[in-house]
C-alpha cells in the first residue's frame, strides 16, 4: 500500500470511523506504525471525528440552531470585560495624570527644599564647630632630644585624665632654612601615626600637637624625616607615655 | 532546523541487545504512542490502553534480549503484532467481561479525548458553516451515513459533501493547533492528545 494512495483516498478518516475493511484496516495500521505523517493525521482525525460526534450529540450541528450564540455567549462577557477594563484604565490614567502626579511633584519639591535647608544647617554647624577653639589648661608637653645616648631614659609624657591634646617639642639638628619635615610616631606593636608639614620655629625646634587618644601608655619611637625625601631619616627619638 | 536524527530500527535492536539503556528508551519513544493509540481505539479505556502499552514493550524488550526477533528491520511489524495480541488478550480477559464490556463492539470514539480545547475548536469550525452545511456534518459524523446517502437526502452531489468536510477540518485544525499551542506554552511544553 502506498502513502499516496492512503492520502488520496482519505484512509485516515475511514479508519477512524471504522469504515475500512478489516484487511485494509490492518494494512493501514502496518503503514502508520512506520509513517509519522499518517500517524499524526490519524490522531488529529480521531480528535476531529470525536469532537464532531460530541457536537452532534449536543445539538450543535442541527441546521435550525445557530451556533453563533455559543460564541456570542463567550464573546459578550469578553467584550464587556474589555470595555470595563478600558474605562478603568482611562479613569486610572486621568487620576494619575491630573491629580496624583501633580500632587506627587509638589510633595517632591517640598521634600527637596527641606533637604536643602537641612544640608545648609548642617554645613553651618560644621563650620562653627571647626572655628570654635576651646581653651585647654595643663596641656602635657614632651621635649624630644636626639643627642641622648642609648643608656639614658627616654623622654617621658604623662597624660592627665582630662587631657585631650599633647604637645611634642622636638629639638632637631641644624637644617637648611625653609626645610619642611615630617615625623612618624611608632608604637611597640608597630602601629603608628605620621605628622606632616612641620617647620622649625623661632627656637629652632619643631612643635606639633597630637590627640591623646592616639597615644596609649607605652614606648614609642619618633623618627624625623625631611618632607621632600622621606627615605632619609634625620634623627630618631624615644618616648614613653603613661596615663594618670 | 532539523530535529535529532532518529535511530533506525536495526540500530535500536542492536543497541538493546548490547545493553545500551538509551536504545530501549528511544525504542519506547518511537513506538509507544502508536501502541497506546491502537489499544485505546480498540479498548475504549485509557487505563487498559496504558496496561497494553506497558505489557507490549515488556514483551518486545524481552524478545529482543533473547534474540527472538527474526529481522531487526521488521521491528515495526513485530511490535504491532505483539500489541495486537495483548489487545486481544485484554479484550478476552475475564476482568473486562466481568465489568460488562463487550469485546466484539469496535471502539469508534473515545470520550476522554474530547476536552474543552476540542469543543472550543469544533464550535469555532461549526460557527463558520451555513445551516445546510452543518446538516451535512451531522448526517456524516453523528448519523454516520455514507456520502451517497447524504447527497441523495440533501439533493447535492458527493463532491459538495467532501468540500464541506474538508473546509470544516481545515478550520478545526487551525483553531485546535492554535489553542494547543497556547496551552502547551502555558504548560511549558507540548503534550500528546491521544
Amino acid at each position: 500500500m502506498s502513502h499516496e494512495k492512503i492520502q488520496r483516498e482519505g484512509w485516515a478518516e475511514e479508519y477512524v470511523r471504522g469504515r475500512l475493511a478489516p484487511e485494509d484496516s490492518a494494512a493501514f495500521e502496518e503503514h502508520y506504525f512506520g509513517c509519522d505523517r499518517c500517524f499524526a493525521e490519524v490522531q488529529e482525525m480521531e480528535i476531529f471525528v470525536s469532537g464532531m460526534k460530541d457536537a452532534g450529540r449536543r445539538g450543535l450541528l442541527n441546521p435550525e440552531l445557530d451556533p453563533s450564540p455559543v460564541s456570542a455567549g463567550w464573546l459578550m462577557p469578553a467584550f464587556l470585560f474589555a470595555v470595563s477594563a478600558l474605562l478603568l484604565l482611562a479613569v486610572g490614567l486621568g487620576y494619575m495624570l491630573f491629580i496624583r502626579l501633580p500632587n506627587s511633584e509638589a510633595r517632591l519639591q517640598t521634600a527637596l527644599a527641606e533637604s536643602h535647608r537641612t544640608e545648609a544647617q548642617l554645613a553651618e554647624l560644621n563650620a562653627r564647630a571647626s572655628s570654635e577653639a576651646v581653651p585647654q589648661a595643663n596641656v602635657p608637653v614632651v621635649i624630644l632630644t636626639a643627642d641622648r645616648s642609648a643608656n639614658e631614659p627616654a623622654d617621658h609624657l604623662t597624660i592627665g585624665k582630662r587631657t585631650t591634646e599633647a604637645l611634642l617639642w622636638i629639638d632637631i639638628p641644624p637644617q637648611p632654612a625653609g626645610t619642611q619635615f615630617q615625623i612618624t610616631i611608632t608604637a611597640a606593636d608597630g602601629s603608628g601615626k605620621t605628622i606632616r608639614g612641620l617647620e622649625r620655629n623661632e627656637n629652632g625646634a619643631l612643635a606639633a600637637s597630637i590627640p591623646v587618644n592616639d597615644l596609649a601608655a607605652g614606648t614609642y619611637v619618633v623618627r624625623l624625616y625631611p618632607a621632600q625625601a622621606p627615605g632619609g631619616m634625620i634623627a630618631e627619638y624615644r618616648m614613653t607615655v603613661s596615663r594618670e | 532546523m532539523d530535529g535529532p536524527v532518529q535511530a533506525t530500527d536495526a540500530e535500536l535492536v542492536y543497541g538493546v541487545q548490547s545493553g545500551d539503556e538509551s536504545a530501549g528508551t528511544d525504542l519506547f519513544r518511537k513506538y509507544s504512542e502508536r501502541v497506546f493509540y491502537l489499544a485505546l481505539r480498540e479498548l475504549r479505556s485509557m487505563a487498559d490502553a496504558e496496561d497494553v502499552r506497558a505489557e507490549t514493550f515488556l514483551r518486545v524488550l524481552k524478545a529482543i534480549h533473547k534474540r527472538q526477533i527474526a529481522s531487526p528491520d521488521a521491528l515495526r511489524l513485530f511490535i504491532l503484532g505483539i500489541a495486537r495480541n495483548v489487545i486481544l488478550e485484554t479484550l478476552r480477559s475475564p476482568l473486562r467481561e466481568a465489568r460488562g464490556e463487550i469485546p466484539e463492539v469496535p471502539a469508534p470514539e473515545v470520550a476522554e479525548i474530547v476536552d474543552d480545547d476540542v469543543r472550543h475548536s469544533i464550535q469555532a469550525a461549526i460557527g463558520r458553516l451555513k445551516p445546510r452545511e452543518r446538516e451535512f456534518l451531522r448526517l456524516h459524523y453523528y448519523e454516520d451515513l455514507p456520502k451517497e446517502e447524504i447527497a441523495r437526502r440533501l439533493g447535492v452531489d458527493e463532491e459538495r459533501v467532501r468540500l464541506v468536510k474538508s473546509r470544516s477540518l481545515k478550520s478545526f485544525r487551525e483553531m485546535y493547533r492554535r489553542t494547543r499551542k497556547i496551552a502547551d506554552t502555558k504548560r511549558g511544553g507540548p503534550s500528546l492528545k491521544v
